[in-house]
């Protein structure tokens, strides 16, 4: 009798625990198999992560690759390990130790070990004559490497840096295999070889790329049997044609209607703040703009409140103002501080008037001024249409320049516009990777305005050091106000993404940026 | 006739070579930079240094009497340099795309040679009567409604039916009802327009010749009239007609950019799209050579062809 209720405890005890078993392979992969077609509207330029901004590449590329961290889509931008399985920090912030995952094999089987790591890094913080890292100032506190076994790996930091945490969960930091750059530190630029969830099959110019599943992904959450990306023009045909399920990066109000319209119930859409600020960038070259009364009155004559409520409704725009870093994120300035700064204010009347009034004081009524545009519909036309009208109210007279995007970065580039539409992307709300855009010319290549500003320099430098939250808070605001006070760079809004997908596609979470979960961990077809 | 066709055939290198200075030169006043494109259109932080670093390897920054002679020197090679987006061959470049050009221009053209073909001669035969007024209406529709439009119009059709045939190219050979549904469309909204100009074209050119005077010597000596259509007027009325026929299908070879785009096909026209939006001088000299030298073999083609038909061309020169 006794054996018996030994044997029935076991029997309850094995189905319990076979069904929270089966419980948490669900909670990952719910279904398996089918191949997901998406489509992307851009070819991408390389295949190597670390020389690129390119979304093309991230939506392609980025399935075949792991991260050192990377975050947990459902409590953003709380982190989590990719590679890492555990981590610390050093007290003084100058040490970050990461013991690794074991057992993580890349694509063609080789195993990944700290060296791994070292050598990712090194090729980002420093890469070899012909290399591109695009990102490559952002490890500037790196100051070496550490590999003390196969599963440990340490950096050692110069001086703390608040960012660097997340940078090391940043989508764009592939790990690459150690044997594969030593080979040919260009490799990657045009082969393939990670720890990602699918693994890559082939590349058809112009046309598709093909993955299928790595049975040896180390999460397990690989739930479709491949996936398939296709190069489109228009996401509308291909959604309701069935030749995609998805697109990554957005759609505009009228598509969202339209699609709606033609497909019911079997589309889905998935929407949240994109991390893309338009800005309008004005040239410290143009005489008129040196006078700062001139800058502020420009920025001014926009009404922020009603009109980008407006503006949302036919673009991918955010229906709301925002000062440089996302409003409501941590570090944001706050709405009754951001509304106090000129251009910001409620009262339009009151502000354009004012504005009219300084501009006449600097003896700059009716004043001409060139737009440079990039010749693209969304949000491009839009945003300039209504900016110009904006303008247009305040006597102003600018003068829109269109140009296709080859033609409009070089004009960036080279100075000749005196204001030009620019954008500010990024994957995280972090300071120092949003504010670096508005610190000195001399300090960055993104700031096509082309000012120098020793103070915002140093409040940059100063938040980026600074690894408490309240302290670089108070510094941050402190840049905030001084820029969008001195007004080189107007920021219009940030972008709203709202992403439509096939109702088979189930499990995705939309992220505040396209760049992030493009490795479609969790993503399955029901 | 072999002295004929050896001239002609001299006569396409020049040609070439012309057009290969030209489309160097003409490149290279566009405004815009590639590789600014590449590392900063969608933002980052991208230094100068870099960026010339990156022109200095692409050989943009050499002095441009080189990288003319880099060009020209490739050429009789069939070396046409990197694409500056991919850094792989333009020659691979194109190749990857032409043949789906190529099928597509010629389902294109056997649509047309099939349609316009009955359709010109009933509108000549029946000159001025009801059925060459609905043929007129046909074919001018097709001159007038741009082949994008209707390509539109068609993919609108098609999804009102179910859905659009699956993307990415399908070979002929591995999969031809794929294949076919992939192709029909986009060949049905140019072969329109083809159609209507080889349709108008056959019938202006029967009309002109049924009021010759060998017609009129032909039907006095009482020949039967199917003889004197067939015989002596068709044979002479096709040559424009072929004329025409050649030109369209070396057009389409590189000329379905707006087509391609619309029905999302990887051919040539989209090439051209990309090589244009992203100033990729490379493979623009590379896609106008391509075009240009099939324009050229095409037109060496039909004078060929003129020269058997007619040997009053081989004699005259």
């Amino acid at each position: 009798m006794l054996n018996f209720k030994k044997s029935i405890v076991g029997v309850l005890t094995l189905a319990a625990f076979t069904f929270t078993g089966n419980a948490a392979l669900a909670a990952s992969c719910p279904k398996t198999g089918g191949i997901m077609k998406f489509g992307v509207k851009a070819e991408p330029p390389t295949y190597d992560m670390h020389g690129t901004n390119s979304y093309a590449v991230m939506h392609f590329v980025a399935q075949h690759y792991s991260t050192l961290l990377t975050f947990d889509w459902n409590k953003f931008p709380k982190l989590e390990g990719d590679v890492a399985d555990t981590w610390n920090q050093s007290a003084d912030g100058l040490k970050y130790t990461f013991k690794l995952k074991k057992g993580i094999k890349f694509h063609d089987g080789t195993a990944l070990t700290s060296a791994d790591v070292k050598a990712t890094y090194d090729r980002l913080r420093n890469p070899p004559k012909g290399v591109i890292s695009v990102r490559k100032a952002l490890f500037s506190s790196i100051s070496s490497i550490e590999t003390p076994d196969d599963n440990t790996v340490v950096f050692n930091l110069s001086k703390p840096d608040a960012f660097m945490m997340d940078g090391f969960a940043s989508p764009f930091n592939a790990i690459y295999s150690a044997k594969d750059i030593a080979k040919d530190p260009k490799w990657h630029l045009k082969n393939i070889n990670g720890t990602g969830p699918y693994k890559f099959t082939s590349h058809s110019k112009g046309e598709s790329w093909k993955a299928v599943k790595y049975d040896g992904f180390h999460h397990g959450d690989n739930c479709l049997d491949g996936t398939e990306g296709y190069r489109i023009k228009k996401l509308g045909e291909p959604l309701i044609g069935g030749q995609i399920m998805a697109e990554w990066r957005g759609t505009s109000p009228p598509e969202r209607v339209m699609l709606k319209k033609e497909m019911g119930d079997d589309v889905s859409f998935q929407a949240k703040t994109l991390m893309t600020l338009w800005v309008v960038s004005l040239n410290s070259k143009t005489e008129a703009f040196k006078n700062k009364k001139v800058r502020q009155a420009i920025n001014m004559c926009i009404d922020r409140h009603a009109g980008l409520k407006k503006l949302a409704k036919i673009t991918f725009t955010a229906p709301r103002p925002s000062g440089y870093l996302l409003y409501n994120s941590t570090y944001a300035l706050p709405d009754e501080e951001l509304y106090k700064i000129p251009g910001f204010t409620k009262d339009i009347d009151a502000s354009r008037k004012k504005a009219m009034a300084m501009l006449k004081e600097a003896g700059a009524e009716g004043l001409e001024f060139t737009y440079s545009n990039r010749a693209v519909s969304h949000p491009y036309d839009h945003i300039a249409i209504w900016l110009m009208s904006e303008w247009k109210k305040c006597g102003l007279k600018p003068k829109m320049m269109t140009n296709p995007t080859s033609k409009f970065v070089k004009i960036r580039r080279e100075g000749g516009f005196d204001a030009t539409i620019d954008w500010a992307p990024s994957f995280l709300p972090d300071p120092t990777l949003m504010h670096f855009k508005y610190i000195s010319s001399d300090r960055t290549a993104s700031n096509y305005s082309k000012y120098i500003d020793r103070d915002l320099d140093k409040l940059f430098d100063g938040q980026a050091g600074e690894t408490d939250v309240a302290k670089r808070k108070a510094i941050v605001h402190q840049f905030e106000k001084k820029a969008l006070e001195n007004a080189w760079v107007l920021p219009v809004t940030y972008t709203d993404r709202v992403i439509a997908l096939n109702s088979k596609v189930k499990g995705y979470v939309i992220a505040n940026s396209h760049i992030l979960n493009n490795t479609w961990r969790g993503v399955y077809l029901d | 006739m072999l002295k004929y066709a050896i001239k002609r055939i001299l006569l396409m290198i020049p040609t070439l070579l012309a057009v290969a200075v030209l489309v160097f030169l003409v490149l290279r006043v566009v405004p815009g930079d590639i590789v600014e494109l590449k590392l900063t259109a969608e933002g980052g932080e991208v230094s100068l240094e870099q960026i010339e670093a990156e022109k200095t390897r692409l050989g943009l920054n050499d002095p441009l009497h080189i990288q003319f002679i880099k060009y020209m020197s490739g050429l009789p090679k069939g070396d046409l340099g990197i694409s500056l987006w991919t850094e792989e061959p333009v020659s691979e470049e194109i190749s990857a795309r032409i043949g789906l050009s190529f099928e597509l221009a010629l389902l294109s053209t056997f649509l047309a040679v099939i349609i316009a073909f009955p359709l010109g001669t009933l509108s000549a035969l029946f000159r001025g009567t009801f059925v060459d007024y609905i043929i007129r209406i046909i074919t001018i529709g097709g001159i007038a409604v741009p082949s994008f439009w209707l390509g539109m119009l068609l993919i609108m059709l098609v999804l009102s039916f179910g859905k659009l045939p699956p993307l990415g190219t399908v070979s002929l050979f591995v999969d031809p009802l794929t294949n076919f549904n992939q192709m029909i469309w986009p060949a049905i909204s140019v072969g329109y327009r083809y159609t209507s100009v080889v349709s108008r074209m056959l019938r202006s050119s029967i009309l002109e010749v049924l009021s010759e005077d060998y017609i009129r010597t032909a039907r006095a000596k009482g020949l039967y009239e199917k003889v004197v259509i067939v015989k002596h007027g068709m044979r002479n009325a096709l040559l424009p007609t072929i004329t025409v026929i050649g030109l369209e299908f070396a057009f389409l070879l590189g000329g379905l950019v707006v087509t391609e785009s619309v029905f999302n096909l990887n051919g040539i026209g989209k090439l051209f799209v990309d090589s244009v939006v992203r100033n990729d001088l490379n493979l623009l000299q590379g896609l106008v050579l391509t075009v240009a030298t099939s324009f050229v073999v095409i037109n060496l083609i039909i004078d060929l062809f003129y020269a058997a038909l007619d040997p009053r061309i081989r004699y005259q020169s």
